[in-house]
């Protein structure tokens, strides 16, 4: 058995985490609650490990003797300039803020409008790219809930008779959703359970 | 000096000599003195030459077949006293020609070195005939095939018959044991046995007699070869070496194997003399002592003769002088081993008429005293007996005649006793004996008899039959490697042939449009979604038209739930990619909030989020000084807003947040620059837990951010309303927390964010719905232009395929 004590404290702390969901015993929610804090101080922790390993990757790029990466130094610089700024300007300051405000919100808005007009010239081509029955249903749902989303059908729950089939094509999405969170609960229960009982051991490496 | 050539090994010695200096044999013939002093004198010898020349001739002029039999036996079994000799002659005759002594002459004993015995019976000029016809006797067996031949057995089974039941002349002295196979006299001179008509042509001339060869006999010093017989014998004894050596050794007889030991002694004992004599023979004939030592048997013939006489009783065996008459009669006797009987052969050749003879009148050599008649079934005496043996020979021989007579001389015997064992055959004797004494009882206990149809042994039953085994293994078949294909395989290969051919093939790059279209196709698209967005964008028009769903009347009937001054949970959870769309979302719940004078605590698991939330608050706050509405004028930001930051990770940060809210997030975003504690801001005054906030607001972009506080925080709420504002994309998947009562109202996407913008009457963001709309309807008007063109390219495929 590979990494018996790491698996043996694996499973102890989910199960105590676990177990102080279902037992309101204060001492067994006090332990929950320190071995979660020690979770959350890992985990920032192993955000900066991250942080750091991304920018080494990104310096051996740059480094590197033969096709060095041109926006290795570019993302090192960033990152640098927006660590002594924080550290200096703190996230609180309106300065700081302004590197969220002005750069990272319109670079990804842009992304995001970008995205619409790939995906409206996509529906253009879809059904010359492939000619498929499943194509053809995505691009009629696709098309019957973009003018139920525009809103110019909302009046169509207004009247008698249409309101039943206007509320039916709302309901639909539920449907779907539903079962796509159904499917995540299964899928991490398993994962959950499968950990606990030690037949998976992502943390021995 | 002249010098006498022995005999036996064809060695020159001195001409007083008596033996042999190499092999010490008898150099002048016992029978020269004892025709000299016999009775009969010279046709005493003659006879007995004659004899045994009538009982070679007998024994090839047998019955058709058998005869044949016998005379291929002769011719393979050559004696290599006989064939040495013969070779001996050959070299001699090429290295001096002028002395053209053969072995013919030395057998022939005739010129200077015949010895005595025939000196005597010389009749002066027919010195040269004699040598001729003295060595005829060892042409007949060849010649018994030959006209010649034909012409001596005129007589045939008759003549031998006759020959053997006619009394024996006055003054003949035929041996009787000899007179037996005297079967090649003709009839007439059969009949009378006369002393001249017994003897042989050759032996006639030697008398002076004018006897006239027959037509085949050739005279030996014309022939210039070997007869074939010997040749024959030759191969036959290099081809049955190996046979004949095997057989000895693994398929000896019984009546073989009972001389074995006595040959083994004999044989060591005359080691040394055999080595000495073999080496001078080998130098003189290498061939012969080859050949000696493959078969390996005629040791016999170097053992001197003084051992022999000397050793008699270990030896148990005739001597030599015996020996060659005997083994020159096997020649042509009638397989004499094949019948079990060890001397049948001599049986053939001398057989009854010696035997009656022998009881009837002398022996042929001997004294008065040995010619007695001898009682049937009596010991016979050895022939060369009493005084007219020699004395070297006379020891031996008198050994001899008590206990080891001729074996031929007792089966005739009426009583039948004393009869020899097969087992009893000398190791000489067993080394010349005819291959065919033990090849047919090899082949018989095969259960089958081969006769070569070819080669040189070619007629010759009994041979070993190689090509039974080699018949097994038969040339192996050979396969065609064509295919034989039938009309439809080879249809079928065709086709699997050119399908892989057209696999093999490359394939026509499809022309594809160029990128210059499609860059400007895709250009086209984005500027008229562009074009189409701006314009509609400036649009202003004053209701949204749109109806309001029922989860976002719980939320407006949540927000105004909430007493005004109540401290209220504010999540941003998510990404600045989304941060225009959640705040047209999210501004009219601001404003109405801000508008009741709540607490905000802001609070987010996204990096981000607490300075979205914080833009968000200044641009609501902003929005609303500069549009007007239901603002709270005395609202005081500082106070009433605070940012807890970002809870380090993830979905486990909120587990901890909802137990431990105050530890989660100990430090707020303004902690860093004012110092001071976030859970002591005025906003957060009198709440410890989350239970005490009155609602809890969590907008969220993404189903993630959206589930993970609906499962780990909302749990740890109780009666405190969970509301989520979610993006499009988000809540569908979120609904099904409305329908289970987990959320208690949601805005859901930029168009119920605008109903409830109209709803809490709040500025409403027109321009920016009509974009949102616009831009949506597009998008259905490009998926119906795709359907459409490839519809009519359906279509025309369709018609171009059935009109081609």
């Amino acid at each position: 058995m590979r990494a018996p004590l790491a698996a043996a404290i694996a499973i102890a702390v989910g199960s105590i985490v676990l177990a102080g969901y279902f037992f309101p015993l204060q001492l067994l929610k006090d332990v929950q609650a320190l071995l979660i804090g020690w979770g959350v101080i890992l985990t920032g922790v192993a955000a900066l490990v991250g942080i750091f390993n991304l920018v080494g990757v990104h310096w051996r790029k740059m480094s590197a003797p033969t096709e060095s990466d041109v926006y290795s130094p570019l993302l090192i610089l960033a990152f640098l300039v927006t660590f002594v700024a924080g550290l200096i300007l703190t996230p609180a300051g309106a300065q700081f803020q302004k590197v969220v405000t002005f750069i990272q919100a319109p670079v990804e808005m842009s992304m995001l409008a970008l995205l619409a007009i790939s995906l409206a010239y996509a529906c253009l081509r879809l059904l010359q790219r492939r000619k498929t029955t499943l194509s053809l249903v995505f691009l009629i749902s696709a098309l019957v809930f973009l003018i139920i989303g525009s809103g110019y059908l909302s009046a169509l729950y207004q009247i008698a008779g249409l309101s039943d089939l206007y509320g039916l094509l709302t309901r639909l999405p539920l449907a779907g959703s539903r079962g796509i969170l159904i499917g995540i609960g299964l899928g991490s229960l398993t994962a959950g359970l499968r950990i606990l009982m030690g037949f998976d051991r992502p943390y021995s490496g | 000096m002249s010098e006498l050539r022995c005999p036996m090994c064809g060695n020159p010695n001195l001409e007083d000599a008596q033996l042999c200096r190499v092999c010490q044999a008898q150099l002048k013939p016992i029978l020269g003195a004892q025709g000299s002093d016999s009775n009969g004198g010279e046709s005493n010898e003659v006879d007995w030459l004659s004899g045994l020349r009538d009982g070679i001739e007998s024994q090839s002029e047998s019955p058709a077949g058998e005869g044949r039999w016998e005379n291929d036996a002769f011719e393979k079994e050559v004696p290599d006293w006989l064939a040495r000799i013969r070779q001996r002659a050959r070299m001699e005759e090429e290295a001096n020609p002028k002395d053209s002594f053969s072995t013919r002459d030395d057998l022939s004993l005739t010129g200077d070195e015949n010895p005595d015995w025939l000196k005597e019976i010389q009749s002066g000029s027919e010195s040269a005939r004699r040598e001729e016809r003295s060595d005829a006797w060892l042409d007949l067996p060849e010649g018994s095939t030959d006209e010649g031949s034909k012409t001596v057995a005129g007589g045939e089974d008759d003549s031998s018959l006759k020959a053997a039941e006619a009394p024996p002349a006055q003054g003949d002295d035929i041996p009787d044991w000899l007179n037996g196979g005297e079967e090649e006299q003709p009839s007439d001179e059969a009949a009378g046995l006369g002393e001249e008509a017994d003897l042989p042509f050759w032996l006639k001339a030697l008398e002076g007699e004018s006897a006239q060869a027959p037509p085949g006999w050739q005279p030996p010093g014309e022939q210039e070869e070997l007869p074939d017989w010997v040749h024959t014998a030759e191969a036959g004894d290099r081809e049955a070496e190996e046979t004949v050596t095997a057989r000895e050794e693994g398929e000896v007889p019984a009546w073989v194997g009972a001389f074995s030991v006595a040959e083994e002694e004999t044989r060591e004992e005359t080691a040394t003399d055999e080595e000495v004599e073999t080496a001078e023979m080998s130098a003189f004939l290498p061939g012969e002592t080859e050949r000696e030592e493959r078969i390996g048997a005629p040791a016999a013939f170097t053992i001197p003769i003084e051992e022999l006489a000397s050793e008699p009783e270990a030896d148990k065996a005739p001597p030599p002088f015996v020996e060659e008459p005997i083994e020159g009669e096997a020649f042509v006797s009638a397989s004499p081993f094949t019948e079990g009987s060890l001397f049948e052969w001599l049986d053939e050749l001398a057989s009854e008429p010696i035997l009656e003879k022998n009881t009837s009148g002398a022996a042929p050599f001997s004294s008065e005293a040995e010619q007695e008649p001898t009682p049937a079934g009596e010991k016979i005496g050895y022939p060369f007996s009493g005084d007219d043996l020699p004395d070297w020979l006379s020891d031996v021989a008198l050994a001899e005649t008590s206990e080891y007579p001729l074996r031929g001389h007792e089966q005739p015997s009426s009583t039948g006793e004393a009869e020899l064992q097969p087992s009893e055959l000398p190791g000489w004797l067993e080394a010349i004996r005819p291959l065919e004494a033990v090849a047919p009882e090899a082949e018989t206990e095969g259960g089958e008899e081969t006769v070569a149809s070819d080669g040189p042994l070619a007629g010759l039953p009994g041979i070993l039959a190689p090509l039974t085994q080699a018949v097994g293994y038969s040339k192996p078949p050979g396969y065609s490697a064509r295919l034989r294909l039938t009309e439809k395989q080879r249809a079928h290969a065709d086709l699997l042939e050119k399908m892989l051919a057209d696999e093999t093939q490359p394939r026509q790059a499809r022309l594809e449009l160029i990128k210059d279209p499609q860059r400007l196709l895709r250009l086209m698209v984005g500027v008229i979604l562009i074009a189409v967005l701006i314009f509609s964008a400036s649009l202003t028009v004053g209701t949204t038209g749109l109806y309001a769903p029922l989860e976002l009347f719980n939320f407006n009937n949540q927000i105004e739930a909430i007493p005004d001054g109540a401290p209220v949970l504010l999540a941003f959870e998510y990404q600045p990619g989304y941060s225009a769309e959640m705040q047209r979302i999210a501004t009219g719940m601001l404003n109405r909030l801000m508008a009741k004078n709540t607490r905000l605590t802001l609070v987010s698991t996204v990096p981000a989020g607490p300075i979205l939330a914080e833009q968000l608050i200044v641009e609501a706050a902003a929005r609303l000084a500069r549009e007007g509405g239901t603002v709270n004028p005395g609202y005081a930001a500082g106070e009433m807003i605070v940012n807890l930051g970002y809870l380090p990770g993830g979905i486990a940060s909120l587990q901890e947040f909802s137990l431990r809210p105050q530890q989660a997030s100990r430090y707020g975003l303004t902690s860093a620059l004012d110092g001071t504690q976030a859970w002591t801001h005025p906003a957060l005054a009198g709440v410890g837990d989350l239970r005490d906030f009155s609602a809890v607001v969590v907008v969220a972009d993404s189903l993630e951010s959206g589930r993970a506080w609906l499962e780990q925080v909302q749990p740890a709420l109780g009666e405190t309303p969970l509301l989520v504002v979610a993006s499009a994309q988000a809540a569908p998947l979120l609904v099904p927390y409305l329908a289970s009562g987990q959320v208690s109202g949601m805005i859901a996407g930029v168009t119920s964010g605008m109903v409830y913008q109209e709803i809490s009457q709040t500025p409403l963001e027109t321009g920016f719905l009509n974009a949102y709309r616009s831009g949506m309807l597009l998008a259905v008007l490009l998926i119906l232009v795709g359907i459409i063109i490839h519809s009519v390219s359906l279509l025309f495929a369709a018609r171009k395929s059935s009109s081609g």
